[in-house]
């Protein structure tokens, strides 16, 4: 099958902090995350993956270097260019989940959906949706604080996901979780690449989530090391566990 | 590339803004409270200087008068000093004038069992009805037609010794009964007024048939009042002449604002508006803190900068409301303490349509203030570090 490109960055540079203290933290990185493939991008810590991935969702302008979300150069964008860029096509699910506390499941994802401009009418049907999608259709009205820290999660899976972007970018999502939550989530991130055909770039360094990706990318001091197709890592990596469980 | 609006829908502005609020429910009372207390203290203050204006200038709001001839440099209604009552036949020769009414209003002691009072003594015809007792009690207005009549008011029974229609008093020396009894015609300064006919005043006072306060000129039908003031004015010398609004801004200005009164309860409220906003700002700085991370992933996924400033005003605006119905229910127990006692709080609809502005001016304003805080919060801030 045919990956298209949705997000391409090329020769990317990043340089943090001015004069003496600064830090050159991205070094030239290029890379393409395809639509219906699940890239893991892993890496210690400190070595730019939160950076890059900042980059690759329009937040941060690097200071060289390209980038392109659905063919359409972010380069020269001012802020509200970018936010627009974001809404349109960049879901972003985050560690530490970031819902609003006094929101319930459904309205901290209806949310999701009004920033991308659905019509008040249709959000609650859409949100709802997008809830029983990730398995707590049963859970809509629940404060984040009655939730499992998987359940919020997939929550907030369920805001980007909201509106249909066609690209995911999550950072660290399963380091708050355990094994199981943790699975969990991936799962849902399989999903989204493979039943959607989204394009999902997942930062981690959680090696659990190495049975299902699609593809990885390990970064190291701000350079991109190797780029491996998950076949070609080997059932070694997947540690016995299926990514279709 | 087609924009999409990112133009949040208001019921989830408003379910944002008001969860956030809710989500630290003492907080938000503490915040309410603030903003309610700080509202009473303006309605106190606004309220006291409205019933001080009233009170003070019940005297010329009552009067039927379309002009008033009084004597130069006049600025207090109840301290005057003397005309020439002669003054009296030359206005009633100026085209215009339909009828001129004599006033004496002075200073007066009042004997009472065991001691004296000061009141101001208040002397007109009451056949014409210039300025007649109102809120009547107990009498009618015919009463003060009587050599040694006077009105006095229910209030002041107790300063005045004398609490009932028949009462006897000395003024000055000369005997005087209580004819009328009013309710609610209230002083500014400690001294009552007491009301009585234009000859009787004469007699408190020890003024003489030659001099009068002031002289209160009814206009014929169809007459100029503007015409008639400047004809009155080329003819008399020593004297102003003053509409009713005129006359009115004099006396309230003398005693609100050269007393310095007014000031006084101006700077108070002042205060209390300047507590309240900060009182505002601050809750919102912290709500728009411990809400950083909620914001920055809003941004993160593409929110506009005046969609998180929405919020942040809805969340003021939240705040103003609850304030507002706190506010109310204790003005309506304060204003009600009130009514009856010597510093009466009068609100006025405009009054307390200046307090709904008010308080949501001051929420909006320290709304600004967090809003540029929130506008400037870093969507990169929500990765990992």
């Amino acid at each position: 099958m045919m990956h298209s490109a949705a997000l391409e960055a090329d020769n990317v540079e990043m340089v943090l902090g001015r004069g003496a203290s600064s830090v050159r933290a991205l070094k030239g990185v290029g890379l393409s995350v395809a639509a219906g493939q699940l890239t893991l991008l892993i890496g210690p810590s400190g070595c730019g993956k939160s950076t890059l991935l900042s980059i690759l969702g329009c937040i941060l302008t690097p200071t060289g270097g390209s980038v392109r979300v659905q063919g359409c150069a972010a380069s020269g964008m001012d802020s509200e260019q970018l936010a627009e860029l974001r809404r349109r096509h960049i879901g972003f699910v985050f560690q530490s989940y970031n819902l609003f506390p006094g929101l319930t499941a459904l309205e901290n994802v209806r949310t999701g959906l009004a920033i991308r401009g659905r019509a008040l009418l249709d959000s609650g049907k859409a949100a709802r949706s997008a809830l029983e999608a990730v398995g707590l259709g049963h859970r809509i009205g629940s404060l984040p604080s009655q939730l499992s820290g998987g359940e919020q999660q997939r929550v907030a899976i369920a805001r980007a996901t909201a509106g249909n972007p066609s690209i995911i970018l999550a950072d660290e999502p399963t380091a708050a979780l355990d094994s199981e939550a943790g699975r969990g989530v991936m799962q849902q991130f399989r999903r989204l690449a493979k039943d959607d055909h989204r394009a999902v770039l997942v930062v981690s360094h959680d090696a659990r989530a190495l049975p299902f990706a699609d593809r990885v990318i390990s970064m190291e001091d701000g350079r991109i090391l190797a780029d491996t197709a998950a076949a070609e890592i080997g059932a070694g990596c997947s540690g016995g566990v299926s990514p279709h469980a | 590339m087609n924009s999409i609006r990112s133009e949040m829908p208001p019921d989830m502005i408003c379910t944002i803004a008001f969860k956030n609020m809710l989500h630290d429910p003492v907080r938000f009372l503490v915040t309410a409270v603030g903003i309610g207390l700080s509202l009473v203290l303006v309605t106190v203050q606004l309220g006291l200087l409205s019933g001080f204006d009233r009170t003070i200038s019940a005297m010329l709001d009552h009067a039927k008068a379309d002009l008033w001839i009084v004597p130069a440099g006049t600025d207090a209604f109840d301290d005057p000093a003397t005309l020439v009552s002669s003054l009296r036949y030359r206005a009633l020769a100026v085209h215009g004038v339909s009828s001129v009414t004599p006033m004496l209003v002075g200073f007066a002691e009042w004997r009472k069992p065991g001691g004296s009072t000061s009141v101001i003594v208040v002397g007109t015809d009451p056949k014409s009805g210039v300025i007649t007792p109102w809120d009547i009690a107990a009498g009618s207005v015919s009463d003060l037609r009587a050599p040694d009549a006077v009105a006095i008011d229910v209030s002041y029974s107790h300063q005045l010794g004398a609490g009932a229609i028949g009462d006897h008093a000395r003024i000055e020396g000369q005997f005087a009964r209580v004819a009328v009894m009013t309710k609610g015609i209230r002083s500014f300064t400690t001294s009552p007024y007491v009301f009585a006919s234009l000859s009787l005043a004469r007699t408190l006072l020890n003024a003489d048939a030659s001099r009068t306060s002031y002289l209160a000129i009814a206009l014929a039908p169809g007459a100029d009042p503007v015409a008639v003031k400047q004809t009155l004015a080329a003819k008399m010398a020593s004297v102003d002449v003053l509409t009713p609004n005129e006359f009115r801004r004099r006396n309230a200005g003398r005693w609100l604002f050269e007393t310095g009164a007014g000031i006084a309860l101006l700077a108070g409220a002042a205060l209390a508006v300047l507590v309240g906003s900060v009182i505002m700002t601050q809750t919102l700085f912290a709500s728009v803190n411990e809400h950083r991370k909620e914001f920055a992933t809003l941004r993160a996924m593409g929110s506009s900068k005046s969609f998180l400033r929405a919020v942040v005003v809805a969340q003021a605006c939240i705040g103003a409301a609850a304030g507002c119905l706190i506010a109310l229910i204790a003005d309506v127990v304060v204003v009600a303490a009130s009514a009856h006692s010597s510093m009466p709080i009068h609100v006025t609809p405009l009054l307390a349509a200046v307090l709904l502005v008010l308080a949501f001016a001051m929420s909006i304003a320290a709304a600004l203030a967090a809003a540029t805080k929130v506008a400037h919060v870093d969507p990169a801030s929500v990765f990992a570090q």
